[in-house]
């Protein structure tokens, strides 16, 4: 983008993507992505090479933002898609509003030579004053204007030529434009002049000629006049009306065309960002176009596909894969087992602390075993109310990092774990630190804690169930987690000399409610995957090299 | 020192009139808003510490009813809230009234009845 002004503009932040260029005048040219800025009052004056606008002055920032944000490059599908429709647009406007006889009308009206040339100039609705005035029948006269309003608009817009030069864009309120449409509609004699004092946003001088179009979407008022004070003649006025007459279809046309063209930019954003994969066939079953969800999504063979019909022998292919949906029952899960657990946390939070309080009220009244007993009921009590909260954490999305120690942390992360794990000998490893017990590490220690309490657990359980009822066999079980400096990153490796892997396992281990555990809810090691992610690692996972057993590995970067 | 302390938990309520009692501090223990209201009126409070959460009706419509007694100093000065939801939205009303909020769990017991047994400034 480039921007071209006088001055040197102030701002906050200056956009990597923006080119400022310092000139006194305007570009005569100005490309695409060109922009032509003056300052006046409180008011940007903005100018493309199709069109032109005001924002006041503090709004300059956010005017960036939104064309960085509306100016990505449309990616070819899309400009695939955009044309489609473009044709589309353009077929269905042409057929519906211009008819052979008007063609004809014109044709005769003008000459030919005049009407090739009019269909040549005028490309754009707001281009027509300078057209008119180019005309041959239409070269006395001196100023032409076009106000224009879509309905529902607050603003009508008005484009004007005078002595061949285009007048400054102005806006007026619909209400004012609603009061100069009536007033020339109403008017018997159609001669006007500037002295009637409501028409102040008409520029045209001294009489002029008016006419006024009711189009479905808009309306229009053309003004046209020599800038002199002698009252156009019957013959002006007649061959006025004609002209209007004639253009009226051409003027619809080319207004529906550039409101299909807006809504056609908004259309195209919304199939681009829709979180469905979504294509667009043509009548020959090609593709011309696929939103950037169709193409992230992977597994083509797994989709139910649905078509649904448009107009012309087009069509619209929504694929909604297996996955996607059993990804929706997952959040869905997800979500109601983390307001469950909330909810819980909330309800025991109360009598947990009543229970905490009153043993610790009977600690100083008792001596002895008594007053242990109750400070063990006091510390188990707040235990508890750790281990909902943090169970209640493991669903939260908090993203905050704090500093641990490490060997403390692993070691609380067992404990968590000692019920499951009972009878399992266990260890830890650290290795290439240089004093283990005071390494720190900056991390999300809500969701570390919750990685390595399910891989623990796993390991855990997978002995238990080798070893069945043998308790022999269970005492032989081993779970290791090695810790392992890398200097800039920490590895964790947990090891287990149970059963091992699958080649299933090793397949579907990451995917959600796959389970290989009979009250298992398969979440476990999705979880684990997604906090990772969340925190920039990735979850390893296969079969021990020497001996039996699974191990499964992450890593996590040392912030310096 | 009078505490009037307002909590609908019973083993709360008489675990933390027993540890006030044990600093040396009087204590009336409420589990209404009513009552709350009723001792409030009757009666003279250095400290009163109000739950949030009743079951009748809210710890903020006890203050609100208490201003017939008290004026906005006296508010500030005398109540604490207590409560085991510590949103913005708690911190913010309360702070209208300027009255401190201590969440539930306490995160430090022995603080929390410090300021419970001794007079507001």
């Amino acid at each position: 983008m480039r921007l071209y002004h006088s001055q040197q503009l102030e701002l906050k932040t200056k956009p990597s993507f923006i080119d400022f260029c310092l000139t006194d005048e305007r570009p005569k040219v100005l490309g695409p992505s060109e922009f032509w800025l003056f300052a006046n009052n409180d008011q940007f004056h903005i100018e493309s090479a199709t069109r032109k606008f005001t924002i006041p002055t503090g709004s300059l920032g956010r005017w960036l933002d939104s064309w960085t944000g509306c100016q990505k490059p449309p990616t070819t599908s899309a400009t695939k898609l955009h044309r489609a429709i473009r044709r589309f647009a353009t077929t269905i406007v042409d057929a519906k509003l211009v008819t052979t006889g008007k063609n004809q009308a014109l044709t005769t009206f003008l000459g030919r030579e005049e009407t090739r040339e009019l269909e040549r100039a005028w490309r754009s609705p707001h281009m027509l004053p300078r057209v008119v005035l180019g005309l041959k029948d239409f070269s006395e006269y001196e100023t032409c204007q076009l106000i224009l309003h879509e309905r529902g608009r607050a603003n009508a817009e008005s484009w004007g030529c005078s002595n061949h030069r285009d007048l400054a864009f102005n806006k007026t309120s619909a209400k004012n434009f609603t009061k100069i449409f009536n007033y020339v509609r109403k008017s018997k004699s159609k001669l006007f002049d500037q002295s009637t004092t409501m028409l102040e946003d008409i520029q045209v001088v001294g009489n002029f000629l008016a006419k006024e179009f009711s189009f479905q979407n808009h309306s229009a008022l053309l003004f046209l006049s020599r800038n002199g004070f002698l009252p156009p003649t019957q013959d002006e006025l007649n061959s006025f009306n004609s002209l209007c007459d004639m253009i009226s279809p051409y003027l619809d046309r080319l207004l529906a065309k550039e409101r299909a063209g807006e809504r056609l930019g908004q259309l195209i954003m919304l199939v681009e960002n829709l979180p469905l994969p979504i294509e667009l066939l043509d009548p020959t079953d090609s593709v011309i176009f696929s939103n950037s969800r169709f193409k992230s999504t992977e597994e083509i063979a797994s989709r139910n596909q649905s078509l649904i019909p448009l107009i012309a022998g087009y069509h619209i292919r929504i694929s909604e894969d297996s996955e996607q949906s059993f990804d929706i029952d997952h959040h869905r899960r997800v979500s109601l087992l983390g307001e469950l657990l909330n909810t819980l946390q909330h309800e025991l939070n109360n009598p947990l602390f009543g229970l905490h309080l009153g043993s610790l009220d009977m600690t100083s009244d008792f001596d002895g075993e008594f007053a242990q007993l109750f400070e063990d009921i006091s510390k188990n009590s707040t235990r508890c109310q750790t281990i909902i909260k943090n169970f209640s954490n493991l669903y939260s999305t908090s993203k905050a990092e704090s500093s641990i120690v490490l060997s403390d942390f692993i070691n609380e992360v067992f404990i968590l774990t000692k019920s499951e794990i009972r009878g399992i000998g266990k260890s830890i490893e650290f290795k290439d630190f240089d004093n283990p017990q005071v390494f720190s590490l900056n991390v999300n220690a809500v969701s570390l804690s919750q990685i390595l309490f399910n891989l623990i657990i796993n390991a855990g359980q997978a002995i238990k169930n080798q070893a069945g009822h043998d308790t022999k066999k269970l005492r032989e079980g081993r779970i290791t987690l090695c810790v392992i400096n890398k200097n800039t990153t920490v590895r964790f490796e947990l090891i287990d000399n149970g059963p091992g892997l699958s080649s299933a396992f090793i397949n579907n281990a990451l995917k959600p409610f796959f389970t290989t555990k009979v009250q298992g809810t398969g979440l476990g090691l999705t979880i684990s995957r997604g906090l990772l992610e969340s925190i920039g690692s990735t979850l390893e996972l296969g079969n021990n090299h020497s001996g039996s057993g699974a191990y499964f590995a992450f890593e996590l970067p040392i912030s310096q | 020192m009078n505490v009037l302390l307002v909590e609908d938990e019973p083993l709360i309520q008489k675990s933390l009139k027993k540890l006030m009692e044990k600093r040396g501090a009087t204590v009336d223990a409420v589990s209404s808003g009513k009552e709350a209201i009723t001792h409030i009126l009757n009666n003279d409070y250095d400290r009163i510490v109000c739950d949030l959460m009743l079951q009748d009706t809210t710890g903020f419509d006890v203050i609100e009813e208490s201003k017939k007694k008290f004026s906005r100093e006296d508010i500030a000065r005398k109540f604490v809230v207590i409560t085991a939801y510590t949103s913005a939205q708690v911190h913010d009303k309360a702070a209208t009234y300027g009255c401190r909020v201590i969440g539930k769990p306490f995160e430090d017991l022995e603080a929390a009845l410090k300021i419970f047994t001794t007079k507001g400034e």
